[in-house]
C-alpha cells in the first residue's frame, strides 16, 4: 500500500531533465572527491617536484631528491624504526589490557559498566592537548619521557578504547551455546580458547591490531609531549621538517607516513565485513 | 547392570524459584527417556545439570556408575544435540564433527575417517567440506547429530533438537533420530515440549511440571493411564467436563455436570462421592451415537457450534452446556450441521476422573512418583 503510494509519488514528481540531474550529481561528487583528495595530491606532487613555485601549475621537473634527503639528513630509517617499535608496544599493551576488559564487559554482568565505558572513552573525548598536558607532567615524574614504553603508554590511552569497543562487541557476539558445545565435546578451557574462541574472535582481533597500529603510527599530540631525541616518530619528524622550512622533505616523510594507512584502508575494504566478524549460522 | 544415567534428588533453585525439585530418574542402557513439559517446567534445567553447565544445589548425578556431580562438563563424556545446533561457525562440517576427536587427541587421518563415517550415518555424505552457514537448518542439525555420536559417548542428550526446524523437517529428523538409535543403541535423555515427538520417540516419558516429575512411564501408559490431572490434560488434547462425583463403584466413577452424567475409569485416587471432580475424555473415545449405547459408554447431549474442514477430516466444536465445549474429529462419511443436536457416546476406557481440591492442580502432586 505505502510502497505503491511512494512509487506513484515518484512517477508524478516533476522531472528535471535526466542530463541536468546527472550533471548536478556528478559535479557535487567530483567536488567532494577533490576536497578529500587534493591535500594528498599536493603532498604527493610536492614530494617529487622540483622547481614548483611561483604560480606554476605543474612542477618544472620531477626528482627523488627529497626522499633521499629525508632518508639521509633526517635519519628516516631510525625514525621509522621508532614509529614501528612504539606501534608494536602500543598493540601489545592495548591487547593485554583491552582483551580481559573487553571479555568482562562483553560476556559478564558488570555492575558499573556505564561508568567504566565512559572512563575508557574519556581520553578520546577530551581535547587532546588537555590530556597531553596532564600526561606529560605525570610522565616526567615517572621518567617515562623519551622512552619507547612511555610514548607507547601515551598512545595506549587512545588505542585502548578502540580495542575495548571492538573486542567487547566481538566477545558479546560469541554464542554461549557454541562455547558450551565445545565443553560438551570434551574440550577443556584452553583447547576451547585456542580452537574456538580465538578463531571466532579473529576478525575483531585483526581489526583491533590494525586500528591500534594506525592510531599509534599517526599519533601526534600525545607524542609531542612525550617524545625525545631517542623516540622521534614519523609524525613528529614531519612536523619538525615543516618547522625547519623543508616543505619538500616534510612531504616526502608524509608520503612514507601515509603508506600504512593506505594499506589499512585497502584491508578494511576487502576484509573487514560484518559477516566475517561473526561467522553467521542459519537458524538462529 | 544398573542405570546408565541416574538423577538422585536433584535440586536446582534460581533465587526463590525451584526449577528442579528433588528430581529422581533412572535411564537404562540403550533407553531413550523424554523429559516432557511446557516451557519453564524445569526440563532444560535438568538437562543442563546433566551436561554440567549448571551445578545442582542438591542431589547427585550418576552417569555410567560414576558420580559426575562435581566433574566438569568436558570430562563427562556426553554428547549433546542442541536446539540451535551450536555448530562451530569457523570450522568445516568435517572439522565440526571431528572436534570431539581432536580434543581427545585422535590423529588427523583417523579423525577425518571417523567424522566422514559419522556424516554417512546421518546421510550427509559429501558435504564435509562445507561450512555450517552453507547448509540448511535440517542439514545443520544432522551435523550436530554426527558431532554428538562420533566419539561414541556414554550418553547422548537431546535439547529440543527439532524445535528450530519446520514441520516437515521435524518429522524427517524424528525418523532419523529413531533409526540412529536403533542402529547405534545409545542411551539418551530427550527434552521436548512436543508431545507427539515424545510419544513417538521415547521408550519412556517423564512428564514434568514446576520442577517435579508427575509421571514416568511408557508412552502408552502415560497417554492411556495418566496418573494426575496435569498429565491427562497435557497429553492428547482431551475434552474436559467438570462436575460432582455422584457414584463410585469398584470399576467406575460417575460424574454429573449440568445434568449430564459421564462414567470414568476408577483409580485408587479417583474422587469420592460428593467431591468436585474433573473428567478428561480422549477425543478418539467419543463418537456420535447411532442406536443404543453399550454398557461401557456414557451418553451426552450436545449441540454443534462450529465446524472446521481439515482436509482428511472435519473438526466439530460441540457445546455440552454454556460453559463446556468439546472438539471432535469426524471422517467425511458423517456430516453434522451447525445448530444440530447430537447424542455423543463416550467410551469409559477413554475417560479419567480426578478430584478437584481447592485448586485445580491439587491432586497432581500426590501422584508425583518419579521412580523409574
Amino acid at each position: 500500500m505505502t510502497a505503491v503510494a511512494v512509487a506513484a509519488g515518484a512517477r508524478i514528481r516533476p522531472r528535471v531533465g535526466p542530463g541536468l540531474s546527472r550533471l548536478i550529481t556528478y559535479t557535487f561528487l567530483l567536488a567532494f572527491v577533490l576536497y578529500v583528495l587534493s591535500p594528498f595530491l599536493a603532498i604527493l606532487v610536492t614530494s617529487i617536484a622540483q622547481d614548483w613555485f611561483g604560480g606554476r601549475i605543474l612542477p618544472g621537473s620531477l626528482t627523488l631528491r627529497w626522499f633521499d634527503w629525508a632518508f639521509n639528513v633526517t635519519n628516516l630509517p631510525g625514525v621509522m624504526a621508532n614509529s614501528f617499535i612504539i606501534a608494536g608496544l602500543t598493540i601489545a599493551i592495548s591487547l593485554v589490557i583491552g582483551i580481559p576488559t573487553a571479555w568482562a564487559l562483553g560476556r559478564r554482568h558488570v555492575r558499573a559498566r556505564n561508568v567504566l565505558m565512559t572512563l575508557i572513552l574519556l581520553p578520546k573525548t577530551v581535547p587532546p592537548i588537555t590530556f597531553a598536558l596532564g600526561l606529560s607532567r605525570e610522565f616526567y615524574s615517572f621518567d617515562l619521557v623519551d622512552t619507547h614504553l612511555g610514548v607507547a603508554l601515551a598512545h595506549t590511552t587512545l588505542a585502548l578504547p578502540f580495542v575495548v569497543l571492538i573486542m567487547s562487541a566481538t566477545f558479546a557476539g560469541l554464542d554461549e551455546r557454541v562455547l558450551e558445545a565445545g565443553r560438551v565435546c570434551g574440550g577443556n578451557w584452553f583447547r576451547n580458547l585456542v580452537h574456538l574462541v580465538l578463531p571466532m574472535a579473529m576478525p575483531g582481533l585483526m581489526a583491533s591490531v590494525l586500528f591500534t597500529f594506525v592510531t599509534s603510527f599517526n599519533e601526534f599530540t600525545l607524542t609531542l609531549v612525550t617524545y625525545g631525541p631517542d623516540t622521534l616518530t614519523l609524525t613528529v619528524q614531519t612536523y619538525l621538517a615543516i618547522g625547519d622550512g623543508f616543505l619538500e622533505v616534510a612531504s616526502a616523510i608524509s608520503v612514507v607516513l601515509l603508506v600504512p594507512s593506505v594499506i589499512l584502508l585497502l584491508l578494511i575494504q576487502r576484509q573487514i565485513r560484518p559477516e566475517n566478524i561473526l561467522g553467521g549460522v542459519k537458524g538462529l | 547392570m544398573g542405570a546408565m544415567i541416574e538423577l538422585v534428588d536433584v535440586v536446582k533453585r534460581y533465587g526463590d524459584v525451584v526449577a528442579c525439585n528433588r528430581l529422581n530418574l533412572a535411564v537404562d542402557q540403550g533407553e531413550l527417556v523424554t523429559l516432557l513439559g511446557a516451557s519453564g517446567c524445569g526440563k532444560t534445567t535438568a538437562l543442563r545439570c546433566i551436561t554440567g553447565s549448571l551445578r545442582p544445589d542438591g542431589g547427585r548425578i550418576i552417569i555410567d556408575g560414576r558420580d559426575v556431580t562435581d566433574v566438569p562438563t568436558h570430562k563427562r563424556n556426553i554428547g549433546v544435540v542442541f536446539q540451535n545446533f551450536a555448530l562451530f561457525p569457523h570450522l568445516t562440517v568435517v572439522d565440526n564433527v571431528g572436534y570431539p576427536l581432536r580434543v581427545r587427541g585422535v590423529r588427523s587421518a583417523e579423525r577425518r575417517e571417523r567424522a566422514i563415517e559419522a556424516l554417512r550415518l546421518v546421510r550427509l555424505d559429501g558435504l564435509g567440506g562445507r561450512f555450517p552457514r552453507e547448509l540448511s537448518g535440517g542439514q545443520q542439525q544432522r551435523v550436530g547429530l554426527a558431532r554428538a555420536i562420533v566419539y561414541e559417548p556414554t550418553v547422548i542428550l537431546f535439547d529440543e533438537p527439532l524445535s528450530n526446524l519446520d514441520a516437515k523437517l521435524r518429522l524427517e529428523m524424528r525418523e532419523e533420530i529413531a533409526s540412529l538409535k536403533d542402529r547405534l543403541g545409545f542411551t539418551s535423555i530427550y527434552v521436548t515440549h512436543d508431545q507427539e515427538e515424545a510419544l513417538s520417540l521415547s521408550d519412556r516419558i517423564a512428564v514434568m511440571k514446576d520442577g517435579v516429575v508427575h509421571q514416568v512411564g511408557r508412552p502408552t501408559e502415560i497417554y492411556g493411564a495418566p496418573k494426575t490431572a496435569f498429565v491427562a490434560e497435557f497429553l492428547g488434547n482431551p475434552n474436559r467436563l467438570t462436575g460432582v462425583c455422584v457414584e463410585r463403584t469398584e470399576d467406575q466413577v460417575v460424574v454429573e455436570a449440568d445434568g449430564q452424567r459421564i462414567a470414568a475409569i476408577a483409580e485408587s485416587d479417583t474422587p469420592k462421592v460428593g467431591e468436585r471432580a474433573v473428567v478428561y475424555v480422549r477425543p478418539e473415545s467419543v463418537r456420535i451415537r447411532n442406536g443404543t449405547a453399550s454398557a461401557d459408554e456414557s451418553t451426552l447431549r450436545a449441540t454443534v457450534v462450529r465446524s472446521a474442514f481439515l482436509g482428511d477430516s472435519t473438526e466439530y466444536i460441540l457445546s455440552l452446556s454454556d460453559s463446556v465445549s468439546w472438539h471432535l474429529r469426524l471422517e467425511h462419511t458423517t456430516r453434522l450441521t451447525v445448530g444440530e443436536a447430537v447424542d455423543l457416546s463416550a467410551l469409559r476406557a477413554g475417560c479419567r476422573a480426578f478430584a478437584l481440591g481447592e485448586s485445580a492442580d491439587d491432586g497432581t502432586h500426590r501422584g508425583a512418583s518419579a521412580e523409574a
